[in-house]
């Protein structure tokens, strides 16, 4: 799977708030706010082909002190939310 | 139109500023019948070429944000009122106001026109009775 294209990362506060956005337009109604590990994670996945569970599990395991297991449940949860707010396509 | 995110309006304060058109839901019930809050979409631009008339998302007191119509412009003092509004008004400076409304979405893509609301603007004595007609023809 990869990321809809189109979406911008963008700090707000203590979270980050990622909206649609294009170089002239930016919808808040195609906004969701990311916590820091999601976001940290939407920004090394944007740019990507193709990424599944495994890849975000092996980024939380980089960055954070994490069980294996705990990084794939982690990562498995992120791509299910992620796919209900229709950010990821399978193509 | 009062607007309850207001970590969102500095954010989208900012876009605009930057010259980008944003999109979002405005809440509230203020600006019927022109705009259903939380059913309508706005797209907002940079607040150029200010007149009577037109719909300005303000910061009428600090984070206190109003998307509201120019009811009365003098130099750079305005006066802003709702349109579902039947008294009141805000009272700002062109440099509270940080962005103009350029087009009304409806939920079902068509959009709704854009007016300066002459004759609404006028009829403040009646409006009682038209947004009851409103309330229960079109909500």
């Amino acid at each position: 799977m990869k990321v809809i294209p189109g979406f911008a990362l963008r700090p707000l506060g203590n979270e980050y708030l990622l909206i649609a956005e294009s170089v002239e337009l930016v919808n808040f109604n195609a906004m969701i706010t990311l916590n820091e590990s999601a976001a940290y994670l939407w920004r090394n996945v944007a740019d990507k082909e193709s990424f599944d569970e495994h890849t975000l599990a092996d980024l939380l395991l980089a960055e954070y002190e994490v069980s294996p297991e705990q990084a794939l449940a982690d990562a498995r949860k992120t791509i299910q939310s992620w796919k209900e707010a229709k950010l990821l396509t399978d193509l | 139109m009062q607007l309850p995110n207001e970590i969102f309006i500095p954010e989208i304060a900012r876009l605009v500023a930057e010259g980008k058109q944003v999109v979002f839901t405005p809440t509230g019930v203020s600006m019927r019948p022109f705009i259903e809050g939380g059913v309508d979409n706005v797209t907002l631009v940079q607040p150029n070429a200010l007149q009577v008339g037109d719909i300005v998302l303000a910061e009428i007191q600090p984070q206190h944000y109003v998307l509201h119509r120019i009811y009365a412009l003098q130099g750079d003092n305005l006066t802003l009122m709702g349109d579902g509004n039947l008294f009141g008004t805000e009272h700002c400076t062109r440099r509270e106001i940080l962005a103009k409304v350029i087009a009304i979405h409806s939920p079902k893509g068509r959009n709704k026109p854009i007016t300066r609301a002459w004759l609404w603007r006028h009829m403040l004595r009646t409006r009682r009775l038209w947004l009851k007609i409103y309330r229960h023809v079109c909500i």
